[in-house]
């Protein structure tokens, strides 16, 4: 990854998360699921992915998957289909 | 315990609760009347605990601290505490605080690491390390410390000096690590060595039994038995979930349906369960939560200032009582926090509230903080107030104490904290920031902030404002410091007529009411005056600073100042002055219990040079070895390559070429510019020196023309070590004309401004070019007077060093004077000529004891003679007008002397050692 530059990651943590933590989660969006919670958005770089990753952490929230979203802008993507 | 905050002249505006609070980081923490003793556990704890490292690695939550707290205040073994927090990513705070915790389970540390730790920014945190280790291996003890949450460490620095630590723990010393992720330290090999072992979420996790045993025995919580299975399911046995339970199901109707209702959602377990708590609670408990849950930690008059009202003190006995995860973090009850979780689950309701509100609560923290000299924490409410203003303006208030305490990685966190626009717009700030750029050694970044000072300054028509700290502050005079930084910079890059212009520009910035100028001021003036040759003033500029450095009990300051007064006196050609400077700095630092501070080296390495001087081999080695030992742990690596400059003498006066030139080349690699030669810098022209003298004259003179170095340039005193390069390059490409001409005017200079070493050296220098130039009188005289010169002093080695020719000319010294009798030369006693022939005439006979080969008395020389001419006793005898049993007795001794058996041996062995023709 260029580290200093902001991607879309996708986090899913167990537990289903009420939208008030989404500024806990400093401004991505939380989406609550039927037994997970999503909470995807813009981080701004490499530091900043860890200390959303500590918070998680820090809550007791169990971590099940993060994915770094591919960027939908034109110039970085590749030929689609 | 020592105060681990231990102040000196710019002492921490102290505060009651500033010391209240800076305790409780070392408390053990309390234990909770309703805690579950499991003794499996504890007993796994005092087992783990006999391996050197023990890791307690556990989301929150889990009851780790409540764990290691009953297991130390049980524990019949010694235990040292500190509650880490993110402020301690500092390297100097870091080791001061384990320091501290330490402290409380084996007593003696600190007093011998505190001084250590003011001077640590010259330091590696290795360097702490190693004499924490060293220290802590001298008086061996049993004791355990543990580092509580310990994953707010983020530093690199920390982390390393960490890891170097567990490397090499002591034997007695166990440490624990607890926090919620495995530190990132290397612990396969220790665990791969068996000195690792764990405890880890699996095992703090509670059973259905044990929960049971919680829920039914401890809480009084009638429960079924399928609800506290279906409990300790949903929770994973989590402590903080049943307490959470607990809390959640006081009042409630149907606590079997609340259970299950609870059991049988998905809901994030903390924000389900905090959110019943809260609702259970009366509005005003409830809003009080709410309010200080912004609060890291409080006592009740903070509550009160945050929440504007006067019953905190009432409040927190009820959440005491009400076991609503309020923790007490000393034994008096007068500061506690909130059980992170807790707090956390409350930020994020309190967020819902208006924005201004919640800045107005951290705005009245950060007031009530500052008041009470909390500034680590009114900055950090400062900041989440949006007032920058204000934290910036504490930061200034608290530099003086923060560089004093050697916490520069704290002064530079802060100051990236705040907007830059803010810092730009204090000139003492980008003074600050300035230095502590400067002090880390990132030079690109300081003239900016310079230029950002002045031009703050420039801005503001009207005066800055007294700093808090006084006249004596570290940014006092905002003028006169930067021009003064400015000169340190120039100082770095090795620009000695910049320093020079702007040491004494920054004099005269300063006002007249500062009598005694400011301690940066007077370095680099001392410095400057140094450089310009000015000898008599430079002895007194540093004297003064080493002075300084005494009685302000700093070791470090006094060594580093004696460095600089050390050269100055051996350039005076004062090697007795020296000697005793150096040996005054060690004596002072051992006094004063300071032997761990590592500039003590620069000590050493200031001895050797001394006593290699006057061929003192054995000693000067030790002295070097210790010495670069030590100064390898320096960030400057200007010691270190004066040192190995030293060795590399050291090696080549007895006999190790090899070695010799391999330890100068290292010296050579560990300046950061092999391109800066000056004074300050000598050894690139060290190691040219050490060419010509290996007979290596091609690569000697190849630097001599990489340098530019010409004859006809004129002469400064900085520069002198290349021109006498040059000059021995001349002389030793047979151009002895050229050598004395050039010689002849770097001597006017050095004889015009007392600098005695150099005329030495270079009438040791004409005196060959004489002898090349074939004027064998005119060399013996010269030689003879700058023996004169050398012996008062005891130099032997500027003599030494020039090789077979000088040898062969002190021989025929020695012959002449013995002849001839009494010139200007018999001031000098024979012994001392001998002393010098024996050192110049072979590597190996410098580097033996003389009690190998004696000193021959004046008469025994005179025997010799006649020995050599095959007289016998009685003819002896008759010449010398003495008995025979006399000349019987000078004889065998001179045979002895001469580690002879014979008559005719002896003669031999004193014509080897040139002591006859």
């Amino acid at each position: 990854m260029k580290e200093d530059v902001p991607a879309n990651y996708l986090l899913r943590v167990e537990g289903v998360l009420d939208l008030r933590w989404a500024a806990w989660f400093e401004g991505l969006t939380v989406t609550p699921g039927e037994t997970e919670t999503t909470i995807s958005g813009s981080i701004r770089d490499a530091a900043a992915l860890y200390g959303i990753l500590a918070k998680v952490r820090d809550l007791g929230l169990t971590l099940v998957e993060v994915r770094r979203i591919q960027p939908s802008h034109p110039s970085e993507g590749r030929d689609t289909r | 315990m020592t105060d681990p905050y231990d102040s000196h002249r710019h002492g921490p505006s102290s505060s009651p609760e500033r010391d209240a609070l800076l305790a409780t980081k070392f408390h053990i923490p309390q234990l909770h009347s309703d805690l579950l003793t499991r003794p499996r556990l504890l007993d796994q704890l005092e087992q783990a605990v006999a391996y050197g490292l023990l890791l307690v690695s556990a989301p929150a939550g889990f009851g780790k601290s409540s764990l290691l707290a009953e297991w130390a205040r049980n524990s019949d073994r010694p235990v040292g505490w500190v509650s880490l927090d993110v402020d301690d990513n500092d390297p100097v705070r870091f080791w001061r605080c384990v320091a501290a915790a330490i402290e409380q389970a084996r007593a003696g540390l600190e007093e011998k690491i505190l001084p250590l730790l003011r001077a640590a920014d010259q330091l590696a945190p290795e360097a702490i390390v190693t004499a924490m280790v060293n220290e802590l291996a001298a008086r061996p003890a049993e004791f355990t410390v543990v580092l509580d949450d310990y994953h707010v460490i983020e530093s690199q620095a920390v982390q390393r000096s960490l890891a170097f630590l567990l490397e090499h723990l002591p034997p007695g010393m166990h440490v624990v690590i607890a926090g919620r992720s495995d530190p990132p330290i290397p612990l396969a090999r220790m665990r791969a060595r068996g000195q690792l072992a764990e405890v880890r979420a699996h095992d703090l996790r509670f059973s259905p039994q044990e929960a049971a045993v919680l829920l039914r025995e401890r809480w009084r919580l009638r429960l079924s038995e399928a609800s506290i299975s279906a409990l300790d399911d949903r929770t994973e046995g989590w402590v903080t979930g049943f307490q959470l339970v607990a809390l959640a199901v006081q009042g409630q109707a149907d606590p079997t349906g609340f259970i299950k209702e609870f059991t049988g959602s998905n809901r994030f377990v903390l924000d389900y369960l905090t959110e019943e708590v809260l609702e259970r609670q009366p509005a005003y408990i409830r809003s009080f939560l709410l309010e200080t849950s912004m609060l890291e930690r409080f006592t009740a008059a903070l509550c009160d200032a945050v929440t504007g009202r006067s019953d905190g003190r009432q409040m927190l006995e009820v959440l005491d009582q009400a076991n609503l995860f309020l923790v007490a973090l000393d034994d008096e009850r007068r500061w506690y926090r909130y059980h992170h979780l807790f707090a956390d689950a409350l930020r994020t309701r309190l967020r819902q509230a208006s924005s201004e509100r919640v800045a107005e609560l951290h705005r009245r923290a950060a007031a009530w903080c500052r008041d009470h000299g909390l500034v680590h924490d009114a900055l950090r409410y400062s900041m989440a107030a949006n007032e920058p203003n204000w934290a910036a303006e504490l930061v200034e208030d608290s530099v003086d104490e923060i560089l004093g305490l050697g916490e520069g990685a704290t002064l530079r966190a802060w100051l990236s904290a705040l907007p830059e626009a803010v810092v730009r717009s204090r000139p003492r700030l980008c003074l600050a920031q300035a230095i502590a750029a400067f002090n880390a050694g990132r030079l690109d970044e300081v003239e900016p902030l310079l230029g950002a000072a002045e031009h703050g300054l420039n801005v503001r028509h009207d005066r800055l404002p007294a700093p808090h700290a006084g006249d004596q502050g570290a940014l006092a005079n905002v003028p006169a410091l930067v021009t003064n930084l400015r000169a340190s910079l120039a100082w770095a890059r090795g620009d000695i007529e910049e320093t020079i212009r702007l040491a004494q520009e920054a004099r005269t910035r300063l006002s007249e009411d500062e009598r005694d100028p400011l301690l940066p001021v007077q370095w680099n003036l001392a410095l400057a005056v140094w450089m310009q040759g000015h000898m008599v003033d430079a002895e007194r500029a540093f004297a003064e600073i080493v002075k300084i450095g005494r009685s302000a009990g700093s070791s470090h300051l006094a060594l580093s100042a004696g460095v600089f007064l050390g050269r100055v006196q051996r350039s005076q050609g004062k090697l007795g002055a020296a000697l005793r400077t150096h040996q005054d700095g060690l004596d002072f630092a051992s006094r004063s219990g300071h032997p761990a501070v590592v500039t003590i080296g620069t000590a050493h390495i200031g001895l050797a040079g001394v006593h290699y001087e006057r061929n003192q081999l054995d000693k000067a080695l030790r002295h070097v070895e210790e010495g670069i030992a030590l100064c390898r742990q320096l960030t400057s690596s200007q010691p270190l390559a004066s040192g190995l400059a030293t060795l590399a003498w050291i090696r080549q006066a007895t006999g190790d070429s090899d070695g010799a030139i391999e330890a100068m080349e290292e010296a050579c690699r560990v300046l950061p510019s092999r391109d800066v030669v000056s004074l300050y810098h000598p050894v690139p022209a060290d190691r040219a020196r050490l060419l010509v003298a290996r007979g290596d004259v091609a690569a000697a003179a190849g630097w001599v023309q990489e340098r530019g170095l010409q004859e006809t340039d004129e002469l400064r005193y900085t520069r002198e070590p290349e021109y006498l390069v040059l000059a021995r390059v001349l002389l030793a490409r047979e151009a002895p004309d050229r050598a004395s001409n050039l010689l002849e005017r770097i001597g006017a200079l050095a004889e015009a401004q007392g600098r005695s070493a150099s005329v030495l050296e270079i009438s040791v220098l004409r005196a060959l070019g004489l002898h090349a130039m074939g004027d064998r009188s005119g060399a013996l005289d010269t030689l003879a007077r700058a023996l004169a010169l050398g012996y008062p002093e005891g130099y032997i080695r500027i003599f030494a060093d020039e090789g077979p020719t000088m040898a062969s000319l002190l021989g025929a010294l020695i012959r002449t004077t013995r002849k001839a009798g009494p010139p200007g030369a018999a001031q000098v006693p024979v012994d001392y000529l001998g002393r010098v022939l024996r050192a110049a005439r072979s590597p190996h006979a410098g580097a033996r004891s003389t009690a190998m080969v004696e000193v021959l008395t004046e008469r025994e020389f005179e025997v010799l003679g006649m020995l050599a001419a095959g007289k016998r006793n009685r003819e002896i005898a008759d010449e010398l007008v003495v008995t025979l049993d006399t000349v019987k007795k000078h004889v065998t001794h001179t045979i002895e002397k001469l580690g002879a058996a014979s008559r005719t041996e002896a003669v031999a062995r004193a014509k080897q050692l040139g002591l006859l023709e």
